[in-house]
């Protein structure tokens, strides 16, 4: 049973190998006329890698007996032809396959590039963007490698290996025997070697990494190095990686010193035996002394072909282990699409309703948010508040549908999410994030990213009520001054105000900032909140914060408890009674004003209510 | 710009001509290890040795042994052949690993070197500096000398060598000959130098192409819900098919070079060729020469090569160790910070009260920008000091002269009386305890993270700390306890997490003058309290400077000082501020107004 099992799963991974290496293949099927090139000028290769040996046998079997200066001189100028020719359709060949592989990569990188957005950004947060992306740079580079020359480099280094050996036993398949006699133990060394020496230098790559891990901490905490006096520490934990690396890089060492001399010695071996087995047939006038010749000519065409063999095969191995990685990100559906004939939004209102909703991540029982019946009234600001893992953040995901609802529905305008076109639902809403990705790009093209088009003067607007034109336009080259990794390094203050002009400048129906401000200090967070109280304006905007001042405003504040909705109320409502959002007012003042800060904001309430009703 | 601003010439430049000093410098590091490089050379020149003996030994079996059919010559020279083989297989295998052991050593110290300096710097180094130009200074700066002392040293002295000995053997042999088939040595030359060089260009391109397209791909990955919150998809992929389109550019310009270079060298050799065999068949023919003279000749023209390759390589190679080493080597010229490397004169600071004098200090980063101008205040051993002010007022500059990253252009800054100038650091950093508003927490266990400032500390000690600063019970949740790992930069703790833990790494270094930067970020009300009750027990018995942005911090301070425009405004208790009704009166008042 157990055994038919294991056959089955075996089967069946010949069959995924199969349809695998097919469809990579695939990939060639456009190019056939380039491939059908290729594999002509791969023949024509062979059969000139051949002539100079003919050459050398016919000048020493014909020209040399007959002192026949004139074809001396002709079979000399041979060589060069000879040469030309080869170098010609070599370079047909290879400009050809590697521009095919160029192209068919190109596509491929496109594809999984275009691809990649389609999908949830939970996909990758399980994993990490560092992983991810090395997983993808070294499948892509695999891959790349394969189709782009490995593929059709096996496959030439075959046909020689095939030609060469056909050739010389042709001419005497004693002598040939007598040739390959140590090509066994060339095999095995080979690929021996190719099995051991990769798991090395990654190993050494690996060792590389951890010591540039270590001295990016180092120097990124440089400060508190210094300030606890820990540099002998330091230095000694360097010295360990350091040490490591250096173990690693002679390891892998030792493995070149066992194979490659080992192969030298194999190679010279072949020719001794064949030189003395050639000379004894040569004496012995069973075969002309230039067929010796041509055969020690020729050895090395046939060794060369073992020896890149074990790389080649190592290479198509990768391909083929990373091809099925990238075939399955590929056929990734996303989750979270376009329904069969989606509702186009053009106007919207900005009414959001959620009726019952639950939400748990895949492969985890418990809720993340359950229950939760909550309606938002366009242009009403509601505040979510509660502590860490409540679910504020799940909560505000769903609406722009970065995550679906496991029960429930969520509407906007009394359309369920799910109908409407998700380019329409998200073009209606602006998101900021406490970490705001920004690109490397300039300030203005940060800034405009949801309307590209948009003119200066109104990202300069955007940028000035979200209190980002006064250090942008300080920048050296102001609103053109590149951000990210190659230009300017903001603080997270800063960061969250230019993904805050970002959000302003598409003017959305529905803005959501999920702890926007929270890296800003209080007086400039004050004046961003001057500035969007106008922006505010007309528009349905969830907040998510800690701080009060942000929330404080709110026509509605939601606290949330484990997925739940524990309260609704105002400000003052909720202040005057027991609870979370009490306990969050007081910690943000000193013992000693707590009580004069609750009576202020009791009396402020009150005189502003008389200031209305006296209005 | 001070004298640790590097020129941006010398920071960028991939080569740089050669240069002796350096070159001389770099060939330094090879001293120690003198017998492992004799020991290297000695073997590397044994195999060229039998490499150059071996088409005389194919000439003598062909002359002495095939052709007049004499089968001892040629069981004889086989076996000789064979003897000699076996020798260099030998030697071979001992020289791979001397000459990695060799070049290994040269990079281990050269590194260890490198960073060991670097922790020695003072602060003005690392300021403005991205920590990735560093990083790379210590590994790939180190990694192009350490080839160039090692492998690439040795390699070019034996292959040029070998050079020679084809050069005196070909012309031994038959000078007419020799010197007719040295005729393609320019040719080789040329397409060894003038090509390989615009082809490692095509392959830098490519190289900086692809790393775009990988820069372009994490960006993509990282921010992904951004790209699909803003409807962006399609600007991406546009501006991704720009880097993939000059990804495919680079690669094809590189292989139209790279597959014209080894048929080049074919052709060359194959001119080569042509020459000796006509030259010298016809000469078998007229019988001054032996056929297996010409057969020899064939190998060592085929030898050639190799030497010529090797210099041309090595040349690249020493062109881009020379930018690295000018990098490294400036590095390592700089001045350590005073008082980090033991030297005489040094005051060895005995176990501090804490007491705290600026007297006239002046501070400017860039010369002509004063930050702080004549500075002057008193604390006494144990008092807890809040910092106030507006950003960029000179609150953290204090705390950097205080904390001696920085010395003061004039006035001083002393300690229980002793001058910070004229302090051994390590024996007063060691009694100053610092928390940052970024709090750094290095990956590794929280052990780890918290033996931070005193590695010898007992678990018991461990445990009172983390107690103290209120962290015991949630690392206790943690499934290893305080054997769990945490990540690079703590991304797996909350803000408020992070916070505790640098307090108990204060608390368990117990620092006699402690250092705070509170953090701005808001935490959660349970945390907040936690995190007021844990820096009670950390201000606790020792002298203390806040910046503080929690006015419950700010309250709780025996002195709050103003500082605006690099001086001391205000100065004295809560009370005595308010009372005073000017700026903290201000600001205090505010909170109620916009809590």
């Amino acid at each position: 049973m157990l055994r038919t099992a294991q056959k089955q799963t075996d089967e069946n991974k010949g069959v995924r190998l199969m349809s695998d290496l097919k469809r990579l293949l695939g990939y060639l099927e456009r190019h056939w006329l380039g491939v059908t090139i290729v594999i002509l000028a791969m023949a024509a290769a062979t059969v000139l890698e051949m002539s100079p040996a003919a050459l050398l046998r016919s000048i020493i079997d014909i020209a040399l007996p007959e002192r026949d200066l004139l074809l001396l001189a002709k079979l000399s100028l041979a060589f060069v032809g000879v040469a030309v020719l080869k170098g010609i359709i070599l370079y047909v060949q290879w400009y050809t396959s590697e521009l095919i592989g160029q192209k068919v990569i190109y596509q491929l990188r496109q594809d999984i590039h275009d691809h990649l957005q389609t999908l949830p950004p939970s996909y990758f947060s399980t994993m990490g963007t560092g992983q991810v992306m090395a997983r993808l740079t070294s499948d892509i580079d695999s891959v790349q490698n394969f189709i782009g020359w490995g593929g059709l480099f096996l496959v030439s280094m075959v046909l020689m290996l095939l030609g060469v050996s056909a050739y010389l036993a042709y001419l005497n398949w004693k002598l040939m025997l007598a040739t390959v006699v140590t090509f066994p133990f060339l095999f095995r060394t080979v690929f021996w070697f190719d099995r051991n020496v990769r798991p090395a230098w990654r190993n050494v790559r690996d060792k590389m990494g951890k010591l540039t891990e270590t001295l990016q901490e180092n120097i990124t905490g440089i400060r508190v190095v210094k300030a606890f006096a820990r540099e002998p520490e330091e230095i000694r934990r360097f010295a360990e990686r350091n040490m490591a690396h250096y173990e690693a890089n002679i390891e892998r060492a030792d493995i070149e010193a066992r194979a490659q001399p080992f192969l030298e010695l194999l190679t010279a071996l072949s020719a001794v035996s064949m030189i003395g087995f050639g000379g004894y047939l040569a004496l012995s006038g069973q075969m002309t002394v230039g067929t010796l010749f041509a055969f020690y000519q020729l050895l090395w065409s046939l060794i060369w072909p073992i020896r890149m063999l074990g790389w080649l095969v190592n290479m198509a191995e990768q391909a083929l282990a990373a091809a099925p990685r990238l075939f399955e990100l590929l056929d990734t559906e996303p989750e979270i699409r376009d329904c069969p004939s989606p509702v186009e939004l053009e106007e919207i209102k900005g009414h959001i309703v959620f009726e019952n909703v639950d939400f748990s991540f895949p492969g985890d029982d418990r809720k993340t948010l359950e229950n939760i019946n909550l309606e938002i009234l366009p242009g009403e600001t509601v505040a979510i508040v509660g502590g860490t893992g409540s679910g504020k953040s799940t909560l505000v995901n769903l609406i722009p549908r970065f995550l679906d609802p496991t029960a429930g529905r969520i509407t906007i305008d009394g359309h369920d999410l799910r109908e409407i076109s998700l380019k329409s639902l998200r073009s209606n809403i602006g998101l900021v994030l406490q970490e705001n990705f920004l690109f490397s790009a300039t300030v203005r093209e940060n800034i405009s990213l949801g309307k590209p088009d948009a003119p200066l003067d109104e990202v300069m607007k955007a940028a000035d009520l979200a209190q980002a034109h006064r250090f942008a336009s300080e920048f050296p080259k102001g609103y053109d001054t590149p951000l990210g990794e190659r230009g300017i390094g903001l603080s997270g203050g800063q960061k969250q105000r230019v993904a805050l002009a970002r959000a302003i400048l598409t003017d959305p129906k529905i803005l959501i900032l999920d702890e926007a401000t929270s890296s800003v200090d209080t007086e400039t967070e004050y004046l961003i909140q001057e500035g969007l109280s106008d922006v505010m304006e007309n528009r349905t905007t969830i907040i998510i914060a800690k701080r009060l001042s942000t929330i404080r405003d709110a026509d509605k504040i939601v606290i949330l408890k484990n997925g739940k909705i524990s309260q609704v109320g105002t400000h003052l409502e909720l202040l005057s009674q027991p609870g979370f959002y009490k306990r969050l007012f007081e910690s943000q003042f000193a013992e000693q004003d707590v009580e004069l800060a609750l009576n202020l904001e009791l009396e402020n309430a009150l005189n502003q209510d008389h200031v209305s009703k006296d209005a | 710009m001070s004298e640790y601003d590097l020129d941006e010439l010398i920071e960028e430049a991939e080569e740089r001509p050669f240069n002796m000093e350096y070159f001389l410098r770099i060939l330094g590091y090879t001293r120690p290890y003198r017998k492992t490089a004799v020991k290297a050379s000695i073997l590397t020149l044994a195999g060229i040795i039998i490499g150059l003996l071996e088409p005389l030994l194919f000439k003598r079996a062909i002359d002495e042994g095939v052709m007049p059919g004499n089968t001892t010559a040629l069981i004889v020279t086989l076996a000789v052949l064979l003897a000699l083989r076996l020798v260099q297989w030998a030697a071979s295998r001992v020289q791979i690993r001397t000459i990695n052991v060799l070049g290994q050593q040269v990079l281990y110290d050269l590194r260890q070197g490198l960073f060991t300096h670097i922790e020695s710097l003072p602060f003005a180094f690392f300021d403005h500096r991205p920590v990735g130009k560093i990083v790379s200074r210590i590994t790939n700066d180190v990694n192009h000398i350490g080839n160039l002392a090692a492998s690439g040293i040795v390699n070019l002295i034996s292959q040029l060598l070998s050079l020679i000995g084809i050069v005196e053997i070909m012309l031994y042999l038959n000078w007419k000959m020799a010197l007719l088939s040295f005729v393609t040595i320019p040719l080789l030359g040329f397409v060894l130098t003038k090509v390989r060089w615009a082809l490692e260009d095509a392959w830098g391109d490519t190289r900086k192409a692809v790393a775009s397209i990988n820069a372009h791909l994490n960006e993509t990955i990282q921010g992904l819900s951004v790209i699909q919150a803003y409807g962006y998809e399609k600007h991406n992929s546009v501006k991704f098919s720009g880097f993939n389109k000059k990804y495919f550019d680079a690669y094809m310009r590189a292989i139209r070079l790279d597959q014209a270079f080894w048929p080049l060298t074919d052709i060359v050799g194959a001119i080569g060729t042509a020459i000796v065999i006509w030259y010298g068949t016809s000469s078998v023919v007229r019988g001054t020469m032996t056929i297996g003279l010409v057969v020899a000749f064939v190998n060592y023209l085929g030898k050639f090569w190799a030497p010529i390759s090797t210099f041309s390589r090595v040349w690249s190679q020493i062109l881009s160790a020379m930018a690295s080493a000018e990098r490294v080597f400036t590095i390592l010229d700089l001045r350590p910070e005073t008082g980090s490397v033991a030297q005489e004169g040094l005051i060895e600071v005995p176990r501090l009260e804490g007491e705290v004098v600026f007297e006239d200090v002046c501070f400017a980063y860039k010369p002509g920008e004063p930050v702080l101008t004549d500075v002057c205040f008193r604390v006494s051993a144990g008092e807890t000091i809040a910092l106030v002010g507006p950003t960029g007022a000179g609150k953290t500059t204090i705390i950097n002269l205080l904390a001696r990253f920085y010395q003061p252009s004039s006035g001083k800054v002393t300690v229980d009386g002793y001058d910070l100038a004229q302090v051994s650091l390590p024996s007063y950093r060691s009694q100053l305890g610092i928390v940052l508003q970024d709090t750094l927490i290095f990956s590794g266990t929280i052990k780890d993270n918290l033996l931070f400032g005193k590695p010898d500390a007992t678990m018991e000690e461990v445990v009172r700390a983390a107690k103290a600063a209120c962290i015991h019970d949630f690392i206790e949740s943690m499934p290893k306890g305080y054997d769990s790992e945490v990540t690079e930069r703590g991304t797996n703790l909350s803000a408020g997490q992070r916070q505790l833990l640098a307090f108990a790494r204060a608390i368990l270094a117990d620092p006699r003058i402690l250092i705070l930067d509170e953090a701005t970020s808001s935490v959660d009300p349970e945390t907040e309290q936690l995190i007021q009750q844990a820096l009670k027990t950390l201000l606790r018995g020792r002298t203390s400077f806040i910046i503080a942005h929690r006015l419950s911090t700010v309250r709780s301070a025996d002195r709050i000082m103003v500082i605006e425009g690099g001086q001391i405004t205000e100065s004295g208790t809560h009370d005595e501020l308010v009372a005073l009704g000017g700026r903290y009166a201000n600001l205090y008042q505010a909170q109620f107004r916009r809590a």
